[in-house]
């Protein structure tokens, strides 16, 4: 089998922060490769290079021969390359059938016929592709209103319209259940065994990894650590290390002692229901948080763990459901009332403000109503204090990571949602992180971590929740996770 | 040709490129921070000329009427302003982007027939004090006195625009509100307010831009048109929201068009659009950054 | 086409042929205006509502159409028929240069390089007098004698815009329209299944300003006059306005904004001469209470009573900037 796709030594950087440096794969025809690696790692970014979404500052894309490096997405589209994203990317305003017959036209070369109604094209096509996924008698709907599952499917149909040579996916079991998962395995197995199809995808389910792959490439901080058949992978010491976040002697997850409740709970969310768009994500979601307490949300890629903390936020209104802050209840509330309130919130993409300084990012949110000031968040953070007047879009991903903690805290919040705070650090910024909560922990703060580091989580939390496709699927104390390997096997694969 | 006459046309260039960039920086900033181009930013311009002169005719016999002038007429475009903006606009901003531009342009189509309704058709002008009357000696080139105004005039709000937007706190809300308003208010602020402050600041510009530039032009209806669509090209060649870029475009603006008045006086007019062309061209984001 | 649809169509059109019959010359003359301004709607409401183009200064094209003819016949003795192939051909072109760079752009940015491109025009054409007669425009263009005199003018005009409305229809329909409207949706996913989105949108503009050129040549064929603020800002809003009235996710939306608004401004026009004020209410009323037009809001109220899901698209919100 020759090579069809050849990568090397990919870089790219933006602003500054270097997503991807010295990214490699191969992949020979008629394979399925899998690219893995934690959150951060640049699969995406490698990916959006792969496909011509983004340019490379530097290296070189090889594809069925032509070096196609700079070369516009729809161009390699056309030469064999078709893909599908992260997060669904349909056209949500055209039905099921007319996604796929966009594409398909556009694989006819027909975008400039301007006078023949469309619906006289290549009917049978589309009609095929849709049975052969399974969307068929879902034809008629809107995109936007199908099921997550289905629009990942709905997906894949339309990268199938273009007949690909290679089909490159981005986490297309993120958010599945478990049926949805087999089958789409199924799918794209049949698709690889009977059409030769090589495909080309990253994952964070090492179920789904492991079971279809050749070949799996390994993923750390924008480098490619290893590219091997599964099961010098598995071994490979390497990987054990960054990716599966143990070196293989990892002591026994230490359950805390959970602390008193309190009669009011901190916060109480009952019955949420919350929807993005037409797209509904969370299903009847209920927790609550004692103060005090450190509460774990633990859950895969698009469990629904930061819509949840979005909508106690206030930044996505529950359609159905309360939620209450000290008996208080606070559903649909603005957001800056909420925040007033003494909810505090960090979202995962940081999202500090790139042109202010450290300090100016500081000073607008604090507020003097507790004993968190500057100086003391800068004695948490002492790197902040250093660079205290640089621009925040100058500082590197951890440094961003802390300063949207400090952020939170100046606000002198009673409740802390942090939203995966470990995401992408390396691991000595992620112990030097648990450390600061862990203090935080100590000043009696009641946070809510949402994360997928599990190990982390559970040495920081008492107690929490598992989600899973937007459904809260467990619930209990860190000794009782610890013993349920079912639940931590299906819902967190560790 | 002759130097003290392009000399004499530079300063001419300067000072209209005063009022320039005093109304556009206003349409910057809110184009800024609200990320709306504002349609009647041009009407409140005509507005502020047209409230300078009735002042000024009210206090006709007062030694400080113009001075009153400019600052009642920009405080009353900054009122309409935060009027409009309070009642209805606020109630869009969750809403299509083109909505938000549709709606300033319904405002405009209002606003200019109610200030035909109140001041007619025919055009007025504005006489000056006695003290910044005539003319006076720049760099050994006559040029009409109250021109020094606007030279003074320009540099201070810039320098106030500056201060704002960099040393207050309020100003520090803005700019991060401009890059990520979800963000500013999970802190804990309410962003409408910021955007209530922004708008109210750029209807305060356009009316100030509107009361300089009525001693020394002829104070008329559609006034407004061809003024609007140079800040907005102004705004968009200087960089979105970015007040330097209002400056330097205005410079650009003035000079290019009064300078051009000694080469091809018949085509002058549009000596600046063709230089936008130019810049928009080779940088189609414009000079300097935009905010967003 | 609905079958209903399809009778009010046929009914419509007879109408309007009958109409010199029995309507007396003044309203005779307002249709002949509104379906020339019906027709510039619908072309610019093939980028702005198919497409999701800020399509700001649409009027240019519009200008440029008429403009052409009216120097080509008055002032390099071209032949009508000459001037009115070379008028829309000088639109489509002045939308190839100008969509060329725009759509290098998004958004926002495409909107306002195109209000700034089309400006430098109509400045141009404000200050060339000898050519373009400047402030005053041109008046009194000679034309052929069967198209002189109000029935045979608007007889023209029925049967161009007829067609031309008739061709766009089969341009939404066809694969161009159906990926126009993809690339509005998603232009990153179509840029990943092949399609170059660039110059798709570029085609549309092309397209767009092409018809606009026929509309300005059949101004010229009502009028036999051309003015410079055919070619300004204010016009291009007024036609969005048009669009936006009737509904922008609709195939005759435009149209009947068009209608609308003509109808509106001389009904308006002859108590008051505060039309524009009426005008900004108007549209400040349709922003917060009718955001699909007119055509839209029906075409929902239908669909309520009907059970199906609607298979025409639903205006999303978007995002800003």
């Amino acid at each position: 089998m020759d090579e069809l796709l050849v990568v090397e030594d990919l870089h790219r950087s933006f602003d500054g922060f270097p997503a991807v440096r010295g990214a490699t794969l191969r992949v020979r025809t008629g394979e399925v490769v899998a690219v893995i690696g934690p959150n951060g790692a640049g699969k995406t970014t490698l990916f959006h290079l792969i496909t011509g979404v983004l340019e490379p500052d530097r290296g070189r894309i090889v594809f069925a021969g032509q070096e196609i490096t700079r070369w516009p997405a729809h161009r390699r589209c056309r030469l064999g390359l078709s893909r599908t994203f992260q997060i669904a990317n349909v056209f949500p305003r055209l039905r099921v059938f007319d996604n796929v017959h966009a594409a398909v036209l556009a694989r006819q070369r027909k975008e400039f016929e301007l006078l023949r109604p469309a619906a006289r094209f290549a009917r049978e096509e589309v009609l095929e592709i849709l049975e052969r996924t399974g969307l068929v008698d879902k034809q008629d709907h809107l995109a936007g209103t199908l099921s997550h599952g289905d629009q990942r499917i709905l997906e894949i149909a339309v990268a199938l319209a273009s007949r690909p040579r290679l089909l490159v996916l981005d986490e297309p079991t993120a958010g599945m259940s478990p049926e949805e998962t087999s089958a789409t395995l199924d799918l794209l197995t049949r698709l690889n065994r009977e059409q030769g199809l090589t495909i080309l995808f990253c994952e964070h389910d090492m179920a789904v990894v492991f079971a279809v792959a050749h070949s799996i490439a390994v993923m750390h901080q924008g480098r490619t650590i290893v590219q091997a058949p599964p099961e010098e992978v598995r071994r490979h010491p390497e990987v054990q290390a960054a990716y599966l976040g143990t070196s293989g002697v990892e002591p026994a997850l230490t359950p805390q002692r959970p602390r008193q409740a309190r009669a009011v709970p901190m916060l109480e969310v009952e019955g949420l229901h919350a929807y993005y768009g037409q797209s509904h994500v969370l299903f009847d979601v209920s927790l609550c948080v004692h103060e005090g307490e450190v509460a774990f949300l633990l859950g895969r890629n698009g469990a629904g763990k930061s819509t949840t903390l979005k909508s106690i936020a206030g930044l996505l209104p529950p359609r159905q459901g309360r939620i209450r802050h000290r008996g208080q209840d606070i559903t649909g509330l603005a957001p800056h009332l909420i925040s007033r309130l003494g909810i505090g919130y960090v979202p995962d993409e940081r999202r500090i403000f790139p042109d202010l300084t450290v300090l100016e990012n500081l000073e607008i949110a604090a507020r003097p109503t507790g004993p968190w000031t500057l100086e003391r968040v800068f004695d948490l953070f002492p790197v902040l204090r250093e660079k205290r007047h640089h621009r925040g879009g100058h500082l590197s991903g951890g440094e961003q990571k802390m300063l949207a903690i400090a952020r939170a805290l100046v606000s002198n919040p009673d409740l802390l949602l942090l939203d995966e705070p470990m995401e992408g650090l390396a691991p000595i910024l992620v112990r030097a992180l648990e450390e600061r909560i862990q203090e935080l922990k100590k000043t009696g703060l009641t946070v809510l971590l949402a994360e997928q580091n599990v190990q982390a989580a559970l040495r920081l939390a008492d107690r929490g929740y598992v989600i899973d496709d937007g459904r809260i699927r467990f619930e209990g104390t860190v000794e009782e996770l610890s013993a349920n390997t079912e639940v931590r096997r299906r819902y967190l694969l560790v | 040709m002759d130097p003290s006459a392009v000399l004499g046309q530079l300063l001419v260039g300067l000072s209209r490129a005063m009022i320039l960039f005093i109304v556009s920086a206003g349409l910057s900033l809110v184009l800024g921070v609200l990320r709306v181009p504002n349609i009647f930013h041009g009407s409140l311009y005509m507005i502020g000329a047209f409230v300078a002169w009735t002042v000024a005719e009210v206090l006709r016999d007062r030694a400080a009427g113009l001075w009153v002038a400019l600052l009642v007429a920009p405080a009353i475009t900054a009122t309409v302003g935060l009027v409009v903006e309070r009642t209805l606009l606020s109630r869009l901003y969750h809403r299509e982007h083109l909505m938000l531009i549709l709606f300033t342009f319904g405002v405009m189509l209002i606003l200019n027939d109610l200030v035909k309704l109140a001041w007619g058709p025919t055009y007025r002008s504005l006489v000056p004090p006695p003290e910044l009357q005539g003319s006076t000696l720049v760099l050994g080139v006559a040029l009409p006195r109250f021109h020094l105004v606007l030279f003074v005039a320009g540099p201070v709000v810039a320098a106030a625009l500056w201060w704002f937007a960099h040393r207050t706190r309020v100003g520090k809300i803005a700019r991060a509100a401009a890059v990520d308003r979800e963000m500013v208010a999970v802190l804990g602020i309410d962003v409408s307010r910021v955007f209530a402050l922004a708008f109210v600041v750029g209807c305060f510009l356009a009316g100030l831009g509107g009361a300089l530039v009525a001693p020394t032009t002829s104070i008329t209806l559609g006034m407004d048109h061809a003024l609007l669509i140079e800040s907005f090209l102004i705004v968009i060649i200087g960089g979105l929201g970015n007040l330097w870029g209002a400056l330097a475009g205005s410079l650009l603006f003035g000079v290019t068009q009064s300078v051009g008045l000694l080469i091809w006086p018949q085509f002058a007019v549009a000596f600046p659009y063709a230089l936008t062309v130019a810049i928009l061209l080779v940088r189609p984001a414009g000079l300097l950054r935009s905010v967003w | 086409m609905v079958t209903g649809a399809r009778v009010a169509t046929v009914a419509l059109v007879a109408a309007l042929v009958a109409a010199p019959a029995f309507l007396p010359p003044f309203y005779v003359y307002l249709l002949a205006l509104i379906l020339v301004m019906g027709l510039l709607a619908t072309s610019l409401n093939l980028v702005l509502g198919y497409g999701g183009l800020y399509q700001f200064h649409h009027a240019v094209f519009y200008g440029i159409g008429a403009y052409v003819l009216a120097i080509g016949i008055t002032r390099l003795g071209w032949p009508a028929w000459w001037g009115f192939l070379v008028g829309p051909v000088a639109a489509a072109l002045a939308g190839f240069v100008i969509g060329f760079f725009c759509v290098r752009l998004v958004r926002l940015y495409f909107g306002m390089l195109q209000l700034s491109l089309g400006s430098f025009v109509w400045i141009v054409a404000l200050r060339w007098y000898p050519v373009t007669g400047g402030d005053n425009g041109i008046h009194g263009i000679p034309l052929p004698p069967n198209l002189l005199g109000l029935q045979n003018a608007y007889y023209t005009i029925l049967a161009v815009v007829g067609g031309c409305l008739v061709v766009l229809w089969a341009i939404v329909r066809s694969p161009f329209g159906l990926l126009l409207q993809a690339i509005r949706d998603n232009p990153q996913r179509c840029q990943v299944v092949g399609v170059d989105v660039r110059a798709h949108q570029l085609a549309a503009i092309v397209i767009a300003a092409f018809f606009a050129g026929i509309a300005g040549v059949l101004y010229v064929v009502l009028e036999r006059s051309v003015f410079p603020n055919m070619l300004f800002w204010v016009l291009s809003l007024e036609i969005l306005v048009m669009c936006l009235l009737g509904g922008w996710f609709t195939f005759p939306g435009p149209l009947v904004g068009a209608a609308l608004i003509v109808t509106l401004r001389t009904l308006v026009g002859r108590h008051t001469e505060y039309w524009t004020l009426v005008l900004g209410v108007l549209l400040i009323f349709l922003i917060f209470f009718m955001p699909e037009g007119v055509v839209g809001s029906i075409g929902e109220w239908l669909a309520r009573q009907r059970p199906q899901p609607l298979k025409r698209p639903v205006p999303a919100r978007d995002t800003h900037g």
